[in-house]
């Protein structure tokens, strides 16, 4: 099967999506109301609360939103054959990622843009609040960790990304220092300094920079030394003010987003590449993970990400010019992430390898393709450039590059927000020698991931992936879930048929309270990986606890909607429990 | 268009996983409370001010926008589009697409008309109006 055809068949589901699916929900479940004045109207202040154009608007959020996630996860799920991976993103996409991120920005803009957080406590109960913190605590500790963990095994794999990711560093903060010095227009010059990038991978891969000699003088497997590294690195930048690192290299992958997108589409086009991944797998080896639940878990961003919705209602439902634009804005990002998930499944099964046995030899079993899904995925974006003209290892050294970039970058902003949420949870507990101590809680943000990812066992080519990325995948689904719990208690509210969330919400919480299940009895016969087993538990705690208070309230509202209790009345009685306030 | 400028923004470009902002994880209200009455504070944001005045001093029919510097996807083939609706050739476009998204840029019809620092307020509102063909603020 040529991966242009399945590429274009995608594409053109995502646009049916978008043209029927989308209009669906914004005229009949959210009854978009061109009329209704934006938070961004409202309160404009020309710092959060601006209205802005949606083609804008569109920008500003789909590169909120894109980074390496979409990646890792459909590069590992076609562990159990292309076909199902695709079906999953793309009606996840379509079906789900679409509902829940254009759900949660219409919700959060009715609600004067507050973020899912605050009003999960307002439309679910108060508890929810510190539920959502809980989650977001866990979520953000497993991507930490799982990030610093692909870095680490990519610089292993690919020695000469060392020199361009850190000499990007510098190279980033003199860009920076220069655009504000000179207050010069700042797209030529992230412009060279992309070319100075790749000027550097060339250098890299020229000068590859192995540390197998200072691992074994450390006692430490090479990945361990660059993971330890890495937290160091991200904590020292976790206290630098944002423009003087992390904006700057935001530039240069803005830039590389879309070069690496353009490589890969057009490097599919020219060099016609066949899929010589199976279809559906009948010859799994025994003990390998079923499709059910785990597909569901693995892919998370690029089907359903519960982050979406922080960004939707944390900084894109203030800047919202019109109701309508809601329909745009969070539907097409959601597109937008899936067209990258779409790009990381051609890499690995059409890229990556000439045919079904090389293929096969990747994938024998769950481990091996999970532990070398992300270099399978450089190799097979490096076929795609080879395809354009590029050197094959200049071109695994540059995908490599890209994928480390943005996997820095969350960590980046990753360890930043660990930080604010070990914040708030020490201010809500009242540990006030946290909350107030930057430092402390940075150092806190850092621990657990770091500890994660150095774990006993955590050098199992499975680990990082077999393991922890399931962990983060439940708890990004539950994050999805809580939003889409918020989404349908809303519009259960206004007299509206919530089944459009709540399909994918259920479908959501089964498949994560059944793989957290699963992998509880996993955890507890694994003697190296203990620590797992109190993880999942409270993952799995935080996941019953959301089904039965989103229950709760569900089965509250039906019964005022059967007693004839409209809305305005059940908002009366929401603000005499002391919900509904700013 | 006003350009932010990016030692104004947040950091972003995170992924989803990075999460952008922390204002999407913020669960106190008053945290971030909307901004009124802080217009005549000397030590508000300089680009909302800006902005604001702008809003005050034009016709309701212009377009005004904040431009986040990193957001090529809107910026480009805007500002390409507008200097071509000007008669101009596809040279001046790609000129103005380079030096078009600086510092603080104020950016009229995709004609720089300032960058490099944010001007005041007043100026801004001259500035632009100016661009646009009408008459002076009084």
């Amino acid at each position: 099967m040529p991966a242009i055809i399945v590429a274009v068949v995608v594409m053109f589901l995502y646009l049916l999506g978008y043209l029927y699916y989308s209009k669906y929900l914004a005229n009949k479940v959210y009854a978009l109301d061109p009329a209704f004045v934006t938070p961004a109207h409202e309160f404009e202040d020309g710092v959060d609360y601006v209205p802005t154009n949606k083609h804008v608007l569109f920008g500003h959020h789909f590169t909120s939103i894109a980074g390496a996630a979409p990646i890792v996860g459909p590069a590992i799920a076609v562990f159990w054959g292309w076909l199902p991976a695709l079906l999953w993103v793309t009606l996840g996409t379509i079906f789900a990622a679409g509902v829940h991120d254009f759900g949660a920005l219409v919700v959060s803009v009715r609600h004067k843009a507050q973020n899912i957080g605050t009003l999960a406590s307002e439309v679910i109960s108060k508890r929810s609040r510190i539920l959502f913190l809980l989650i977001i605590f866990f979520l953000l500790t497993l991507v930490n960790a799982v990030f610093a963990v692909v870095i680490g095994n990519l610089f292993v794999a690919f020695p000469g990304a060392v020199i361009p990711i850190f000499l990007e560093i510098p190279l980033a903060i003199a860009i920076g220092q220069y655009i504000y010095k000179t207050r010069s227009p700042a797209l030529v010059p992230s412009l060279i300094g992309v070319v100075l990038l790749y000027v550097l991978i060339w250098v890299g891969n020229n000068y590859p920079i192995e540390i197998t000699g200072l691992a074994d003088s450390l006692g430490m497997a090479p990945r361990d030394v660059w993971v330890v590294i890495m937290f160091i690195y991200t904590f020292i930048a976790s206290r630098l003010p944002v423009w003087v690192l992390l904006q700057p290299r935001d530039y240069i992958n803005s830039h590389q987003l879309f070069i690496a997108l353009g490589i890969t589409f057009i490097g599919v086009l020219v060099g016609f590449d066949r899929i010589v991944a199976p279809a559906l797998r009948d010859d799994l080896p025994e003990g390998s993970p079923n499709i059910f639940p785990f597909l569901f878990i693995t892919i998370a961003c690029g089907a359903i990400s519960g982050f979406h919705s922080l960004v939707s209602s944390g900084t894109t439902s203030k800047q919202l010019d019109k109701d309508t634009d809601a329909r745009h804005v969070g539907y097409l990002g959601a597109v937008g992430e899936g067209s990258l998930a779409l790009a990381s499944i051609l890499a690995v099964t059409a890229g990556v390898a000439a045919t079904r046995v090389d293929w096969e030899e990747l994938y024998p079993d769950y481990a091996t393709a999970s532990g070398g899904a992300t270099a399978n995925f450089v190799n097979g974006i490096a076929a795609f450039a080879n395809n354009l003209g590029v050197e094959l290892t200049l071109a695994a050294t540059f995908a490599a590059v890209v994928v480390i970039s943005f996997a820095a970058t969350t960590m980046d902003t990753g360890v930043r927000l660990q930080r604010y949420i070990v914040q708030e949870i020490s201010t809500i507990i009242g540990l006030r020698v946290v909350a107030r101590n930057l430092t402390l809680a940075a150092l806190i943000a850092v621990a657990f991931p770091l500890f994660l990812a150095l774990m006993p066992g955590s050098t199992d080519a499975g680990f990082a992936f077999g393991t922890l990325w399931r962990l983060f995948g439940t708890t990004n689904q539950l994050t999805a879930g809580l939003a889409l719990a918020v989404i349908a208690v809303w519009v259960t509210r206004r007299g509206r048929n919530p089944l459009a969330i709540l399909v994918p919400m259920v479908f959501l919480l089964v498949m994560t309270v059944w793989a957290l299940i699963i992998q509880l009895d996993q955890f507890w016969a694994a003697e190296e990986r203990w620590i797992l087993v109190p993880l999942d538990v409270i993952i799995l705690v935080l996941a019953l606890w959301l089904i039965v208070e989103a229950a709760m309230r569900m089965r509250t509202l039906v019964r005022e909607r059967r007693a004839g209790i409209t809305e305005s009345d059940a908002a009366a009685t929401d603000a005499e429990r002391g919900d509904g306030q700013q | 268009m006003l350009i932010r400028p990016w030692d104004m923004s947040d950091g972003v470009g995170a992924g989803c996983c990075g999460g952008g902002s922390t204002k999407g994880l913020c669960t106190n209200p008053t945290h971030h409370e909307v901004h009124q009455g802080f217009g005549e504070r000397d030590d508000w944001d300089p680009l909302a001010r800006v902005y604001l005045a702008l809003r005050d001093n034009l016709p309701s029919d212009v377009d005004l926008e904040i431009v986040d510097p990193r957001n090529h996807l809107y910026l480009a083939p805007a500002i390409a589009k507008d200097v071509r609706r000007r008669g101009l050739g596809w040279g001046d476009a790609i000129k103005a697409v380079l030096r078009g998204p600086a510092y603080a840029a104020i950016i009229v019809d995709g004609l720089t008309v300032s960058s490099g620092e944010l001007p005041t307020p007043a100026a801004a509102v001259e500035l632009v109006r100016d661009a646009l063909g009408l008459r002076p603020v009084r």
